[in-house]
């Protein structure tokens, strides 16, 4: 007989589902809009041929002409008692202000390496790429890790000679020998997603014209103020004291820029009956020139009148032998995102027939330039550079040394690398010099013994929590250890999950975006054994000190325990009942007794006695 | 027939009470006019006057819709969680009310890649790094000597200081920075030339927790919702 309970719940059940779904209201859309995409990299390079032309227009239509016009610019044009207009530089702040207030997540900066104000000056990473603009002339392409933002650098020429005159003699100048041509600094991008849609491109293009706009309408606003005003109307100050309205200056600009972008994304959305019908592939030049502005960015432009090639428009013919390319676009798409797997897989050059850097190849192969490749191709290198990074602290010196030649192969022009390689040996012959049993960062990180570094951790701070447990190959942070966004104390955290560190293996970066919760908003972590995971900015709220250990010692019996952190002794002991941890020697153990800064652990250790652990 | 009978209405009873006492909790948490009982604490200074709903906007949808959207999610029919009752408070909700044009230090332009030092130090790119709401202060950061995360390398070419900026820098005295200047720069202010002009750090510190204010009351621009008395 079926009792009264089941039946109630069953009852219940049918209930819920007739409520959620069959008698549903309209579903909420998602968050982000589905359909077919392009690499975020395009995308940037559509932003930047847009903000060059629009740029070039205000510098020298507004900002030339117009001081021969007898209008002026200042930097302090904001002051109530400046009569003046943004400078160049200023005119782009604007519009960089009006982009972040606009929901859309694009941004856009201005920095250099020798900035009138020096807290525009790169720093750290963002100068390294820099140097790499400066050497090529080629943007560079990134991701940031703490902010979890893809981020394009492209160069910045001294396009006229106001930009020149005004920084070789602005009384903060730290250089005063500008030329015509000199890369005086940078444009730097960032956008959340790897890949957008064409919705969502339209949205982005629509959020920077107006930017545009709005820069342009503040300087109006200021004009407003000015005591000897300009006629405002379709006229250009070219000629004569005018000013063009809102609408005849962002007429101007987007006649300038339209036909390139327009041509931009129609070769990066191409529709498939096109591709099929023209499957030749008599035209890589075209397409290259069209999908990807890069090459068509004029190199070091020393005579003014050189850019305006870049400035026309392209030419309606290219459009159309855009639109009529071949079916290389669904090529080019399948090997990317077969490129991602691998990549995800960590399959970046090896092995041969099955690698990212191979499909990235290919996909250059048939679109020369092709920035989403050029991007991947540029990640591909930084994950070596990475692992090298993450060697080198180990003390693995070979292969750290391995993970640079290697970055080194796939871009042998890069400066720092061959840097990076001589420190490297450096640091490897002071290693052996001292002799001494050093302690690594391979225990628990010493943070996380200090009792007062659970109760409060430093607000706003990283810190890396490194747990070397041998075969451990899942670890289920369980959501009352994880933070959620409420949570009391949360700090960011970037956990490490070691396994076999002096192995031979590999790395898998997790970002911040993909910081691993389950439906149940616990945090998950699994490795295959000889992997090491870092997790790197995911919420954890210290005020719970458990998780769970799930681990097979590779022949597929499965243990399983809860662990209190930061004490590795239950987990040793676990270790030491398995026949195949006996000799290692990355003993967590070990680690423990030999670091002389160890502090009392009293917590803990009142923690392991009642447990029974001591 | 009443042995039987007596625990069954006991049960009953102990459910009616159960059920009545939750609601009047519910009640009692949530009725408008009760935000006190679950409040997490004081509103911070100039706050005083906003409600829940000023920060805590409610999520898109109807009840019923973010519970399928959530259901459709965990069934792997939806790509992402839809929030459920409020959405999360972000920056974006605090500049709906406080963003303008000549912010000095804007949020977002700590987004850019060269200051990943100063993020992974004091998050500037956060407005509840500084201003962490319900601590009954106004600022909630304890020390003011934060600028060192980025202008070590400040100088002047014509300093009009007394001391000047790059000898402040180089003997550490990160405390006196706030004495001549705000950090969001909405003080219609004139800047001081002398440092022993500047506000000593004490009464900075006092500021930051809700004590009365240095800085001249004039200011540029101010809240959208000043109050939050709309």
């Amino acid at each position: 007989m079926i009792s009264k309970s089941f039946v109630i719940s069953v009852l219940i059940l049918v209930t819920l589902s007739v409520y959620l779904f069959a008698s549903a209201p309209a579903r909420l859309p998602e968050q982000r809009p589905v359909g077919e995409t392009i690499p975020i990299a395009q995308v940037f390079n559509i932003v930047e041929a847009e903000n060059d032309v629009v740029r070039a227009l205000w510098t020298k239509e507004i900002v030339g002409s117009g001081k021969q016009a007898g209008l002026t610019f200042d930097e302090d044009w904001r002051e109530e008692h400046v009569q003046a207009g943004p400078l160049p530089a200023l005119f782009l702040r604007e519009t960089a202000v009006s982009l972040e207030k606009n929901p859309v997540r694009l941004s856009l900066y201005l920095g250099s390496d020798y900035p009138i104000k020096p807290a525009n000056k790169f720093t750290a990473a963002q100068m390294e790429k820099f140097q790499g603009i400066r050497k090529t002339g080629e943007p560079q392409f990134f991701f940031e890790q703490d902010t979890g933002l893809h981020t394009a650098m492209f160069s910045d020429i001294a396009v006229v000679e106001a930009c020149i005159d005004c920084h070789n003699k602005h009384k903060e100048t730290p250089k005063s020998d500008w030329k015509l041509g000199d890369v005086m600094g940078a444009t730097t991008w960032s956008y959340p997603e790897a890949v957008v849609t064409l919705d969502e491109l339209m949205k982005i293009l629509t959020a920077l014209r107006q930017g545009f706009r709005e820069a342009y309408t503040a300087y109006l606003a200021e004009v407003e103020s000015f005591a000897r005003r300009p006629q405002i109307g379709d006229k250009w100050p070219r000629e004569g004291f005018y000013l063009p309205t809102v609408d005849v200056f962002m007429g101007e600009a987007l006649k300038r820029a339209s036909s390139g972008t327009l041509a931009s994304v129609l070769t990066a959305f191409q529709p498939k009956e096109v591709v099929a019908a023209n499957n030749t592939p008599s035209q890589p030049k075209a397409v290259s020139a069209v999908a990807t502005p890069i090459s068509t960015k004029p190199p070091a432009v020393t005579d003014p009148q050189a850019n305006a090639a870049y400035e026309t428009p392209a030419p309606q013919s290219d459009v159309i032998q855009a639109a009529g390319s071949s079916a290389k676009t669904q090529r080019v798409a399948a090997l990317l995102s077969q490129a991602e797997r691998q990549i995800a897989a960590k399959r970046l050059t090896t092995p041969v027939g099955d690698a990212a850097f191979e499909s990235y190849e290919d996909v250059l192969k048939l679109i020369p330039g092709h920035g989403g490749a050029l991007e991947g191709i540029g990640r591909i290198k930084d994950e070596y550079k990475r692992w090298a990074e993450t060697d080198k602290r180990r003390g693995n010196w070979k292969r750290a040394e391995a993970n640079l030649e290697k970055a080194l192969a796939i871009d042998p022009e890069d400066a720092m690398l061959p840097v990076a390689l001589r420190a490297l040996r450096e640091a490897q012959k002071r290693a052996e010099k001292e002799a001494a049993p050093k302690v690594r960062e391979q225990g628990p990180h010493r943070l996380a013994r200090q009792e007062s570094f659970w109760k409060s951790p430093p607000a706003g701070s990283s810190h890396d929590l490194v747990f070397p447990y041998q075969f451990a190959n899942k670890i289920i942070f369980s959501k009352d250890f994880m933070g959620h966004p409420k949570a009391k104390r949360r700090t960011q955290v970037n956990v490490r999950v070691l396994t076999t560190p002096n192995q031979a293996g590999g790395e898998i970066i997790i970002t911040e975006q993909e910081c691993p919760n389950d439906p149940q908003g616990n945090f998950v972590v699994s490795t295959a054994v000889n992997q090491t995971i870092i997790y790197t900015g995911c919420a954890v709220r210290l005020d719970q000190d458990r998780f769970d250990i799930q681990w097979n010692n590779g022949t597929g019996s499965a243990h399983s325990m809860t662990e209190f952190v930061p004490s590795e002794a239950v987990f040793e002991q676990g270790l030491r009942a398995l026949p195949s941890h006996e000799g290692s020697r990355s003993s967590p153990g070990d680690v423990r007794s030999k670091d002389p800064m160890a502090p009392p652990v009293t917590r803990f250790e009142e923690f392991e006695r009642r447990m029974g652990i001591r | 027939m009443n042995s039987v009978r007596k625990p069954r209405r006991r049960q009953m009873i102990g459910y009616v009470v159960g059920a009545t006492a939750g609601a009047i909790c519910l009640l009692v948490l949530f009725l408008p006019g009760q935000e006190d009982f679950h409040v997490r604490g004081p509103m911070n200074t100039g706050h005083e006057g906003c409600g829940c709903e000023s920060c805590h906007k409610a999520a898109a949808g109807t009840l019923r819709q973010q519970l399928q959207a959530n259901v459709r999610y965990l069934l792997g029919q939806r790509q992402t969680l839809a929030p459920f009752g409020h959405k999360d408070v972000t920056t974006e909700i605090c500049l709906e009310c406080h963003e303008r044009p000549n912010d000095r230090h804007p949020v977002f332009r700590f987004l850019e890649p060269r200051f990943a030092e100063a993020r992974a130090a004091i998050q500037p790119h956060l407005c509840t790094s500084c201003h962490r709401e319900h601590a009954g202060k106004r600022i909630t950061v304890d020390d003011t000597g934060y600028c060192v995360n980025c202008h070590e390398e400040t100088k002047l070419k014509n300093d009009p200081l007394d001391i000047s900026h790059e000898r402040l820098i180089a003997e550490d005295r990160w405390q006196t920075c706030l004495g001549c200047h705000d950090w969001h720069g909405n003080h219609v202010m004139k800047t001081a030339t002398k440092v022993d002009q500047a506000f000593p750090p004490a009464k900075i510190l006092a500021y930051f927790q809700g004590g009365p204010s240095p800085y001249p009351e004039k200011r540029q621009y101010k809240a959208k919702k000043e109050g939050c008395d709309d």
